[in-house]
């Protein structure tokens, strides 16, 4: 437990989060960017944090956070693990600094967001677990823009026709599903969608269409900034092999 | 309040030092102009000088006066390993406590997405030929045991197998002298998904 002295006569808040990033600040402090249950995103000053001694403050750690201060920046107090860390290795550890990436730029400070916050641990979880982890990121990209209000509707066309599997759609951004008469670079199948949206994304081809989807509504949503993790799934070819 | 002039901009100068703010900058600025003009004086041209000649050794990318560093330039050292570590400040470290006898590769900074570290940034290119030039056996990959220093970690090795050269990482655990009951959770799970065989 990392304890810093606090006013008693100080507004504590409590709540269980996660640490999405931490960036240096003055010799030894640090800001924080937490995710919480309660109050959602949130930026805190932990103050000799980077002094040399353990702390539990790390990014896939469920943790318990105080802090005090209603200003702009207020303090931490105290961070506990809540919880055995969630060991994220490999590509598996790419996704989850992905999502902390998603989350910094797509959530706004202090809005609590509490299914956004069951399904960041969800999907945490699973990205522990080996098997694929494309269809947990694209449940929780959708998740995330629902609860940001792009909701997206996924049963139903723009003109309230039912989606049949069978057929090609195309989604407009800010409009929604227009039928197409044939299959399109970015088009995507019926059975697609109601994969995506009912978590039963199983072969490529719908894994694919899903990603092209969601990538699209991610960087129209980003104002086109890319996103930096991205970078990381591209593994660094070598040409020629040593002489 | 903004001081005008070259006072104003020696403060604000200043304040490119990390942990320096306003406050610190004006004490810093005071000391140098009223009590230590000479010293003030020594800083500056030293300054100068260091900005002049240090550079990145071409090799190893360390901060080196030379093209090539002390250590890449020294015959006696074991060229067939090399550790790739974050900072010049680890190699120092490394070879203090360790007496290891191979040569380093720094990268000046880890994979970071959110502060805008990514291969890129990273000269890997370097690295690239280093590995290519056929004399390393072993890369022996010395990151910090944080979540960037894990990523780095393995995206340095998915790039550096493609070469067919043995790829080891620094193992971490619990500090040596450590009494288990005081060793925080995280680390204690590390130290025991990682233990050896015995």
């Amino acid at each position: 437990m990392t304890s810093v002295p606090c006013k008693a006569w100080v507004m504590s808040t409590e709540a269980s989060g996660y640490l999405l990033h931490q960036i240096p600040y003055r010799e030894t402090s640090s800001l924080v960017d937490v995710f919480t249950l309660t109050h959602g995103r949130h930026r805190l000053l932990a103050r000799g944090l980077r002094k040399p001694g353990p702390t539990p403050l790390h990014p896939f750690t469920p943790l318990q956070l105080a802090w005090s201060g209603r200003g702009s920046l207020p303090v931490l107090t105290r961070v506990e693990a809540a919880g055995t860390p969630l060991t994220l290795t490999a590509t598996a550890l790419y996704c989850g600094l992905y999502l902390n990436e998603l989350l910094i730029r797509l959530l706004p400070q202090e809005d609590p967001c509490p299914a956004v916050y069951a399904g960041y641990h969800q999907t945490l979880t699973r990205l522990t677990q080996k098997d694929c982890p494309e269809a947990p990121l694209r449940y929780f990209e959708l998740l995330l823009l629902e609860s940001l209000g792009y909701g997206l509707r996924l049963d139903r066309s723009a003109v309230g026709c039912p989606v049949q599997a069978d057929r090609h759609y195309h989604y407009r951004i800010d409009y929604g599903l227009e039928e197409v008469p044939a299959p399109t670079a970015d088009s995507l199948s019926g059975s697609t969608l109601s994969a995506l949206q009912n978590h039963t994304l199983s072969d490529e081809i719908q894994l694919r269409q899903a990603k092209r989807l969601m990538r699209r509504l991610i960087h129209h949503y980003t104002q086109g900034k890319p996103l930096g993790s991205r970078a990381l799934f591209q593994t660094r070819t070598i040409t020629s092999p040593p002489a | 309040m903004q001081v005008p002039g070259v006072l104003g901009q020696l403060m604000h100068a200043l304040r490119c030092l990390p942990g320096v703010g306003p406050r610190s900058a004006q004490r810093m600025a005071f000391q140098l102009l009223l009590r230590d003009r000479d010293g003030a004086r020594r800083l500056a041209e030293t300054l100068l000088l260091a900005l002049d000649r240090i550079g990145h050794c071409g090799d190893c990318r360390t901060l080196s006066e030379d093209p090539r560093c002390r250590l890449c330039a020294d015959p006696g050292r074991d060229r067939s390993e090399l550790c790739i570590v974050e900072s010049p400040a680890e190699v120092m470290a490394i070879t203090q406590a360790t007496g290891f006898r191979g040569l380093f590769f720094v990268l000046n900074g880890k994979l970071s997405p959110l502060d805008g570290m990514g291969p890129a940034q990273l000269r890997l290119d370097v690295l690239e030929s280093r590995l290519k030039s056929g004399e390393i056996r072993e890369v022996i990959l010395a990151t910090s045991t944080t979540v960037e220093g894990e990523a780095t970690a393995h995206y340095l090795s998915q790039m550096i197998r493609q070469v067919g050269i043995e790829v080891s990482r620094i193992a971490y655990g619990v500090p040596f002298g450590g009494e288990l009951e005081y060793v925080d959770g995280t680390t204690l799970a590390h130290a025991f998904k990682g233990r050896q065989t015995f």
